[in-house]
């Protein structure tokens, strides 16, 4: 019904107060920040709040916070989240309807409920993990078979940082003097360039990873600062895919970022990474070293062993000596023996001969033949040195049969006579029965 | 030479296997003292290894190949 013409400015005006008469209280509104904008004159702040279904926007409105509210509003929604609001989030608004006719409608924030963000975050890496997990993509870099010695290390992290610092230094002043060699890529860790940055620095790692033993992701600094990016689909899957192991020292206290989930291990700071890597090498000198003292224990037994063998064959070999020197002994006395008298007999019976020579070629000759007899009793002398009384003084003893020595006891059977030869006389027995032999 | 591609992988499992070897006793005696002198060059190269650089580990590698050949010639005297 067209009752009478308006301006705009009188339509607006009603308008208006339909408006905020119909919706005079605070209403909780949850939207998506689609831009947040600081005012730099006024300092109050703008936003750009949609509702998106499939990625599409259903709704938009603009929102406002007047710098009277902003500080405490920013501050607890930082102390909360552990994050600046920003665009891309999802919040739950306390607001009241205002309409201007000039600005049009605009949503008046008076409060934000950080949890209620914090919630969304949960469940968008609950998302994000549920898609690593449908894609095998969860436990895939953790297959990776660690290196034995984690040596060579690349990093991403940016240069100037806390947490990198500390990182090298808890390498290179490691107690065991183990030296690393360690190559930074740097990227930025937070930020809205953090997972471009990081995504990149991780490509360039990946075209030289066969230069390097594992990754390492080090970011330093309290827990107040953004680590969203660490929870991104993107950077989540590129350390799943990493050909290396991939450990995570992005150092905070919260729940797990979806980069600690898939990374081979989470470690709670730079620090602890560091002391990862220590251990990793000082394991595999132990076990260096456990390899070192089964070397030089088998070694020693063994030779010990062959030191003993060489001595009891050098026994064997004593007690043959012994017995061979005896048989040498008892033919040589018999030579001396033999000796001498075929001299005298000799002697006699050249005697016609000798009588006739010249005094001085006969007392040559007996010269000479007393010196022959001097020379082998001598020699009796020394060989009565080895006899092998000594070896039986200690209780061996020799076994003759027909005068020759039994070596084993095939040389005898059953009903034969044998002699044994003591230290202090003989025994003369008859072979009753017999054990071994060869 | 061979040995420049001797990775700690591959010095661990040569270890493992000698001195399997000479516990379980398949090592003659006169192959005994080679085997340990080959375990003592890894152990010893890996321990260098961890400490020093690649560039210095090189140094150290061709010091122990020059005292493999000296002790090897002294044998043959």
């Amino acid at each position: 019904m067209t009752k009478e013409t308006l301006t705009l400015k009188e339509f607006l005006g009603q308008l208006r107060e339909v408006i905020e008469l119909s919706y005079p209280l605070q209403y909780r509104i949850t939207a998506e920040i689609a831009r947040i904008n600081i005012h730099y004159q006024s300092g109050h702040c703008f936003l750009d709040l949609v509702e998106k279904e499939d990625e599409s926007v259903v709704a938009k409105a603009s929102g406002v916070i007047w710098k009277s509210r902003i500080d405490e509003i920013l501050k607890r929604f930082r102390e909360v989240v552990g994050q600046e609001l920003k665009e891309g989030m999802k919040v739950l608004l306390l607001t009241e309807v205002r309409f201007h006719e000039i600005y049009g409608l605009r949503l008046n924030i008076v409060d934000i409920d950080p949890s209620y963000t914090l919630g969304e975050f949960a469940l968008s890496r609950k998302k994000v993990l549920s898609q690593l997990e449908k894609e095998g993509l969860l436990t895939k870099n953790k297959q990776i078979p660690f290196p034995l010695v984690p040596q060579r290390i690349a990093v991403i992290s940016s240069e100037t940082s806390a947490g990198y610092e500390d990182f090298l230094n808890t390498l290179h002043n490691n107690p065991y003097g183990y030296k690393f060699s360690i190559k930074l890529f740097p990227a930025y860790m937070q930020g809205e360039q953090a997972e471009g940055s990081i995504l990149s620095a991780m490509d360039r790692a990946r075209n030289v990873a066969k230069n390097y033993d594992i990754l390492v992701i080090i970011r330093g600094g309290g827990d107040n600062v953004d680590l969203h990016c660490f929870d991104s689909y993107n950077i989540g899957k590129a350390v799943a895919c990493f050909p290396l192991p991939v450990i995570s020292g992005i150092g905070h206290t919260r729940d797990e970022t979806v980069v600690d989930i898939v990374a081979y291990k989470k470690e709670i700071s730079p620090t602890a990474t560091g002391q990862f890597v220590i251990g990793a090498v000082r394991n595999f000198e132990e076990r260096l070293d456990g390899l070192s003292n089964r070397v030089i224990s088998v070694s020693s037994t063994i030779l010990a062993e062959q030191q003993r063998q060489v001595k009891e064959t050098g026994s064997h070999l004593n007690i043959f000596t012994d017995f061979f020197l005896h048989k040498a002994e008892q033919n040589f006395t018999r030579t001396v023996v033999d000796f001498k008298t075929n001299v005298s007999k000799c002697i006699a019976s050249r005697g016609f001969f000798i009588d006739r020579m010249p005094d001085n070629l006969a007392s040559a000759l007996r010269i000479y033949v007393k010196a022959q007899i001097n020379f082998l009793e001598k020699q009796e002398d020394k060989v009565a040195l080895m006899n092998p009384v000594s070896v039986l003084k200690r209780g061996y003893s020799i076994t003759f049969k027909d005068g020759k020595v039994v070596k084993s006891a095939d040389d005898v059977k059953e009903g034969d006579r044998i002699e044994t030869q003591l230290y202090k006389g003989k025994i003369k027995s008859t072979v009753e029965g017999k054990d071994g032999g060869e | 030479m061979a040995e420049n591609k001797l990775t700690y992988t591959k010095a661990i499992s040569e270890l493992e296997e000698i001195v399997k070897e000479i516990e379980n006793e398949d090592v003659e005696v006169d192959n005994l003292l080679e085997k340990v002198k080959r375990a003592s060059f890894l152990i010893k190269y890996c321990k260098e290894k961890l400490r020093n650089t690649e560039e210095e580990v090189k140094k150290v590698l061709s010091s122990l190949e020059e005292d493999k050949k000296a002790s090897s010639k002294d044998e043959d005297v």
